[in-house]
């Protein structure tokens, strides 16, 4: 979450609401006690083992099971819906249960309010966007794997066309397909991005043929945004550089896979999860946002045809963005028609990262119309 | 030797009859998911407990059974107003969809003075849902469509429409990821203090109530019954056939669009993708259970609701897969309706 998205909302909650949240949001200062023996659950939406999204996570809370040596409970298939989430909140809290985290967007309304009715019960919530003294969301700055990402095609294409395949046009996608794009452009400014939404977070099928049909637009790499590996099993069978996500996807594409752009959640849940233990957790104010500086981005181990040139490029820019000299965002940057965006010198803000809505210059491709 | 028998259908099966094979399947349901269950991994003591105990007996199952229920009410009178004339409302998640949508409008676009939105939005979410199904009415009414398919394909458009507007001009504007802003307070039903349970309870309540009314104490419903029963016989006595059907395929819609209004006002104050979903086998599992009377619809969506309640706590606790619910619904449906059988059918020989 964000500062000044978190801001304009916040105000809008000031002038509808009352002081009472104000009063809560003024105890978020102090550190957060919990009450009995620490109980960690998980709560997914589908499967743990779908082979993306969930089973990052699902590496994250075996590790926290592991070093921190506290039970943790699983939940799957809750669906996000208020009464289904709240009912499974209540039971885990009913029975001791005081780490509740959630494993998708859609699951953060119903947690902010089950936050306020359990102030002694912890709230993590992975891509959520509500915050307050006993919750905090997290997301991850994936833009900034997705740039090296976009190194490595920029590299590796010879056509100057590149192809990559996503869910649905929110910010936090958009955001990883225009990093992508500008990645590959800052190895040569030339190079044209195919990206294509399949409106939908799992359809291997879909995605296959999605895969087939940017391939056919002669694009010589592909790159998936997606929990399933049809795009990889497609470009290894044609022989075209592939790059994965969410977790390292090799195995689907051992010899052309480049990378994958991975999420190391346990980077950011054994710490906090420690904290809360601890009884010095302070949920951050606008939520924990962390990115290659703290690794809980990266990038899976490079593929056996990466060149060492391409190697070294990827670990300039690495360097980089974690020392603060680069950013994927930084101006000048303009939109897929050509207006500008950001100014020479300038940079996008957190808001802006999350309510980006365009594509940028290079990009051949249609984001759905707003109105 | 043995004769050959034959089944007659019984003009009326007795009470007794009629109740010993429900309570039979029943029962034969219940031991089959018992024994489901405990293959999957549940103890069998659990089973008493969270099924009993935690869905009927404690507070906090109980009002979550009964927040549960309220749109199950509301889609099993759907479905059984439209079987009692025999059309198949098989969009029951359709007209849903747009009185969720209707409802959303309302409170997103904030239409008419605060204590207006509420009722308003009661209004046009009934309008949507029979709107929507006025469509099939039309189809089949006009040209002969099978009601069946155009309901069922109709919610398909729904959703459609429904991502179409999550992803256009009501997704949330800090994100854009797919879900509307919070309702403000005026389009909420107020909390009852009780768990989750809302005021909704009472819009379902006398509804319900006035779909008793109207199918079992008015003349519309005795129409609605010799339709039902046989459409030619009722043409010839010179019953108004198609004003019944209308009417009663019209307030299917409506009812199904109330649901989608007590859901988004009620419990998830915000549309997404995920509220209508599953309430078509809900409705139909319901309708079918209950025989399409409302009395016992109200008593069936009560008994599913504590499945859902069960059912999340064989979840959470038990890692009972969410496939493992459904099918205990399905076990227990099919055996009741395998049991009416019996009280249907009589075997006679040739004497």
């Amino acid at each position: 979450m964000t500062a000044s998205t978190n801001m304009q909302r916040r105000r809008k909650c000031l002038v509808a609401i009352t002081a009472a949240l104000l009063a809560s949001a003024a105890t978020g200062a102090h550190a957060f006690t919990l009450e009995g023996p620490p109980k960690v659950a998980f709560i997914y939406a589908s499967s743990a083992q779908d082979g993306g999204w969930n089973e990052a996570l699902e590496a994250g809370r075996k590790a926290v099971e592991e070093q921190l040596q506290v039970p943790v409970a699983v939940t799957e298939n809750i669906p996000e819906e208020a009464t289904k989430l709240r009912a499974a909140i209540d039971l885990y809290v009913k029975r001791g249960f005081n780490i509740i985290v959630g494993t998708t967007y859609g699951y953060s309304a119903p947690m902010a309010e089950a936050a306020k009715a359990y102030p002694n019960v912890a709230f993590l919530s992975a891509s959520g966007t509500e915050n307050g003294p006993n919750m905090e969301s997290f997301y991850a700055r994936t833009y900034q794997g997705w740039y090296l990402a976009g190194v490595a095609a920029g590299q590796a294409t010879k056509t100057k066309k590149i192809g990559i395949l996503a869910g649905f046009p929110v910010g936090v996608v958009n955001w990883d397909i225009n990093s992508f794009a500008l990645g590959a452009r800052s190895v040569d400014p030339t190079i044209e991005t195919v990206a294509v939404f399949t409106n939908s977070w799992w359809d291997p099928v879909k995605e296959g043929q999605v895969a087939q049909a940017i391939l056919d637009q002669k694009a010589d790499v592909l790159a998936t945004n997606l929990s399933a590996t049809s795009a990889l099993d497609a470009a290894e069978k044609a022989g075209v550089p592939a790059i994965g996500f969410q977790l390292d996807m090799s195995h689907a594409a051992p010899k052309t896979i480049q990378t994958s752009v991975v999420f190391r959640w346990e980077q950011y849940l054994v710490p906090t999860i420690k904290e809360i233990i601890d009884g010095n957790w302070k949920p951050e104010e606008f939520g924990a946002f962390e990115g290659l500086d703290k690794g809980v981005v990266d990038l899976a181990p490079l593929g056996p045809s990466v060149t060492e040139e391409t190697k070294a490029k990827i670990e300039t820019a690495r360097q980089a963005i974690i020392a603060g000299t680069l950013d994927p965002f930084q101006g000048p940057l303009k939109k897929q028609d050509g207006t500008v965006v950001v100014e020479a010198g300038g940079k996008l803000d957190d808001a802006a990262l999350w309510s980006m809505d365009y594509f940028v210059e290079g990009i051949t491709g249609t984001m759905p119309a707003k109105q | 030797m043995l004769d050959a028998a034959f089944l007659v259908r019984r003009q009326q099966p007795g009470l007794l009859l009629s109740a010993l094979s429900y309570t039979g399947g029943l029962a034969f349901g219940l031991a089959v998911s018992a024994m489901l269950l405990v293959q999957a991994g549940v103890p069998a003591s659990a089973l008493v407990d969270e099924f009993l105990v935690a869905a009927f007996l404690t507070s906090d199952g109980l009002s979550q059974t009964v927040t549960a229920a309220l749109p199950l009410i509301l889609v099993g009178l759907a479905s059984a107003v439209a079987t009692r004339v025999r059309f198949w409302n098989i969009g029951v998640e359709g007209q849903l969809w747009l009185g969720a949508v209707a409802a959303t409008w309302v409170a997103l676009h904030e239409i008419g003075p605060e204590s207006m939105r509420l009722p308003l939005a009661f209004v046009l979410a009934a309008l949507a849902g029979s709107g929507w199904i006025a469509i099939s009415l039309v189809l089949k009414q006009r040209w002969g469509v099978n009601e069946v398919i155009s309901s069922l394909l109709l919610g398909s458009v729904a959703f459609l429409l429904v991502q179409h507007l999550l992803f256009g001009i009501w997704r949330d504007p800090a994100n854009s990821f797919p879900v509307t802003a919070a309702f403000p307070p005026a389009s909420r039903f107020s909390a009852l203090g009780w768990g989750q349970l809302h005021a909704g309870l009472f819009v379902a309540a006398l509804i319900a109530l006035a779909v008793w009314f109207l199918l079992e104490r008015t003349r519309a419903g005795f129409y609605a019954d010799a339709v039902g029963l046989n459409r030619q016989a009722a043409l010839a006595t010179g019953l108004p056939v198609r004003r019944t059907l209308a009417g009663l395929v019209l307030l299917s819609g409506a009812l199904s669009g109330l649901a989608g209004m007590v859901i988004v006002s009620g419990t998830e104050h915000r549309l997404n993708q995920a509220v209508g979903n599953g309430y078509l086998f809900s409705a139909i599992v319901i309708a079918y259970l209950a025989r399409a009377k409302p009395f016992w619809v109200v008593v069936v969506a009560l008994a599913l609701g504590a499945v859902f309640t069960a059912g999340n706590v064989l979840k959470v606790f038990y890692g009972v897969s969410e496939g493992m619910i459904v099918l205990v619904q399905g076990t227990v449906l099919i055996s009741i309706l395998m049991a009416q059988f019996f009280s249907t059918y009589s075997l006679n020989r040739p004497s």
